[in-house]
């Protein structure tokens, strides 16, 4: 069956298969490749990929794998195929803004049943010391307003929902 | 245990890099040394490092380091003569420098009435301009409240409407279309209200695509001043500093040495003592005062590596009592240096805090690399304190060679857990306006296409993919469980 590997929101379908002597086969994207994964000393570990190697720092937190390979950094989150099938469902279309740091609501422009355009503030919020707006990412109806002024949240908290649009 | 006149041991009323940086110092010279921490910073690598630390509270952690009565029933529990501020916190705050004073201690920087004259930009700007150095046209609400929109309006656009009490950039706006000027002064007073107590405003003449100088100055108690020649912080977002170099590569050997002069006369005139620096705007070959800020700053890493002076240490002996030692024509430069502030931030998501767990932190080394930072593998980075985490100096024998090395030590530093800065510095420092000195202070925010990194070729992908694979034992062993020959009969679906 094939494993959902997920970088920056993209889904990736991949599988790999032993081999007889050491190491996998990769199969992705239409290919296959052998590959090996040769702890170094702590985190540092060598891929070899086909007849490449690469130096790679790798590591675990729940189901994220941060991955520094190159000087640069990716997080890969693992799907495990069950719930990513369920969630898929359950997500589409998201009719609520989070927020995308911790902060405090500075005030709630506005309120529950408000009928407000694509580009109208909803609230604004204090993060890091900077005032931002949060505004309505399409036009719509405030559902709800899920803070108050003056309150704190973490981030990806639920800020504001908008009814959904219904489909024609 | 030894002393430095009176001094025998120091207090650091500050957490983080910084206090490791001090503490270093302290150390060296053979003095005790005691930390003050809050309990989200008990396993802190400062803490660990000094001979003494004393845990303080408060309804915030940030409430708690600046909690100036703690720290002085620290300093006199823990028997310490002199107290070192470190960068924000109590740092430039003159009723503390007082209070430090009155108890008989020693406040590590200028005397509390030089903090008063500098700490406040308006009145510093006036000294200033007072004394015949540049500033950039302006409008001080305080001298006439009513007509501040008025005055503001009149001096034109672009404007920069600043805080009077401010720093660190917080509650600063550009205003280039004048019919938003009123709601932006409105914003402005609220976030000042809000962040310093003080809702009064500044507005002055913002110089287009301008560079950010400044100039080190150390001042003993007997009078000497020298200065310890220019840094560039051009490249900043949020005007806030993210890579600092020395020298600027903006600046003729000509405009060095005035620049450098004016900044020694504004500390003389203010009979300046200990380490300071004063920033200047420069744009169209003229420079002005910015302001003065009478501390250590994050980036006097890159005047040491370029002087050879540990500034600490220099504070140390002022506060001691001790003169300088030397004169102006004894401070030479050698070399070219950088400095890159590695920030818990995501570039890609308009450099936005990030948080999470310290995975890996693996610093690069070598000649010429220093990595300066106050964190540990297992530390929960949060967003209650500030979120730079580190700061790479490297020194180089010239700038392309300093630029080379910082590229080879971004790459091989390794800091997991969450996003950071560290791919994007290396993105900024790669490009012709960074290699060429073309900088400015919005350089940053016109450059968008570097914020987010590129995205990944195939070959790339492919190896990423195959690590996470590898690493996740739930896919590795469902592939050891197939039985090897239906491998070699290809018995697989795509």
């Amino acid at each position: 069956m094939a494993e959902i590997f997920k970088i920056d929101d993209v889904d990736h379908s991949l599988w790999l298969t032993a081999r007889s002597t050491d190491g996998f086969r990769l199969h992705w994207n239409g290919s296959q490749i052998d590959i090996e994964l040769l702890s170094l000393q702590g985190f540092r570990h060598q891929l070899r990929i086909g007849a490449e190697t690469h130096e790679a720092v790798i590591a675990a937190f729940g189901d994220r794998l941060h991955i520094h390979l190159d000087g640069e950094i990716y997080e890969v989150d693992y799907a495990d195929p069950v719930s990513h099938y369920a969630r898929t469902l359950g997500e589409e279309n998201a009719d609520c803004v989070r927020a995308p740091m911790p902060g405090t609501v500075v005030s709630c422009v506005a309120r529950a049943g408000d009928a407000v355009v694509r580009g109208d503030a909803l609230i604004v919020i204090e993060s890091m010391k900077l005032e931002t707006s949060i505004k309505a990412w399409r036009s719509g109806t405030v559902e709800t307003v899920h803070v108050e002024a003056g309150c704190a949240f973490e981030r990806d908290a639920l800020l504001v929902t908008l009814a959904p649009v219904r489909k024609a | 245990m030894t002393a430095l006149g009176s001094i025998k041991t120091v207090l650091v009323a500050n957490r983080g890099e910084i206090a490791l940086r001090i503490l270093g110092t302290v150390k060296s010279l053979g003095l005790r040394s005691v930390i003050i921490y809050h309990a989200l910073d008990s396993d802190s690598p400062a803490v660990s490092m000094a001979d003494e630390a004393v845990e303080i509270t408060g309804p915030t952690p940030v409430a708690a380091y600046l909690d100036g009565e703690q720290v002085l029933a620290v300093a006199r529990k823990s028997r310490a003569q002199a107290i070192h501020p470190g960068y924000g916190f109590l740092s430039e705050n003159a009723d503390f420098a007082r209070k430090v004073e009155d108890a008989g201690l020693i406040f590590i920087g200028p005397s509390p009435e030089t903090i008063e004259l500098l700490g406040d930009k308006i009145r510093a700007r006036a000294f200033v301009a007072a004394q015949g150095f540049p500033v950039a046209p302006s409008a001080i609400e305080d001298e006439d409240p009513t007509s501040f929109n008025e005055r503001a309006r009149a001096l034109g656009p672009p404007l920069l409407i600043k805080p009077a009490a401010g720093g660190g950039g917080k509650g600063m706006h550009i205003v280039r279309d004048m019919a938003l000027l009123d709601e932006t002064i409105t914003r402005a007073r609220s976030e000042g209200q809000r962040y310093f107590g003080d809702g009064r405003l500044y507005a002055e003449r913002y110089v287009e695509r301008p560079r950010h100088i400044e100039v080190q100055v150390l001042g003993d108690a007997h009078g000497n001043i020298v200065h310890l020649f220019e840094r560039e912080c051009s490249l900043q977002r949020r005007f806030q500093k993210v890579v600092e170099e020395s020298s600027s590569p903006a600046l003729t050997p000509e405009l060095r040495t005035r620049i450098c002069d004016v900044a020694v006369g504004i500390a003389k005139t203010a009979g300046y003592r200990n380490a300071g620096t004063v920033e200047f705007i420069y744009g169209g070959g003229a420079f002005y005062f910015l302001e003065m800020n009478t501390r250590l700053q994050v980036e006097h890493r890159v005047t040491e590596a370029v002087t050879g002076l540990d500034l600490v240490r220099e504070q140390l002996r002022i506060a001691a009592g001790e003169p300088l030692g030397y004169s102006q024509d004894a401070v030479a430069v050698s070399g070219h240096a950088i400095e890159l502030r590695i920030y818990a931030e995501d570039p890609a998501r308009d450099f936005l805090p990030t948080t999470g767990h310290v995975l890996v932190f693996d610093v690069p080394c070598g000649e010429g690399v220093r990595v300066d930072a106050g964190i540990r593998v297992g530390q929960n980075i949060t967003a209650a304190f500030d979120p730079m985490l580190a700061k790479l100096i490297v020194h180089g024998a010239d700038r392309n060679d300093a630029i080379e090395k910082a590229r080879a030590a971004l790459r091989q530093f390794v800091l997991l857990g969450f996003p950071t800065n560290i791919g994007f510095l290396n993105r900024l420092i790669a490009t012709e306006e960074f290699r060429s000195g073309e900088v400015h202070t919005g350089l940053i925010g016109e450059k968008p296409d570097i914020a987010a990194p590129p995205v990944p070729s195939e070959d790339k992908l492919r190896a990423v993919l195959a690590i996470a694979a590898l690493s996740t034992r739930s896919v590795v062993d469902a592939a050891k469980r197939v039985p090897a020959l239906h491998v070699s009969l290809g018995a697989w679906r795509n």
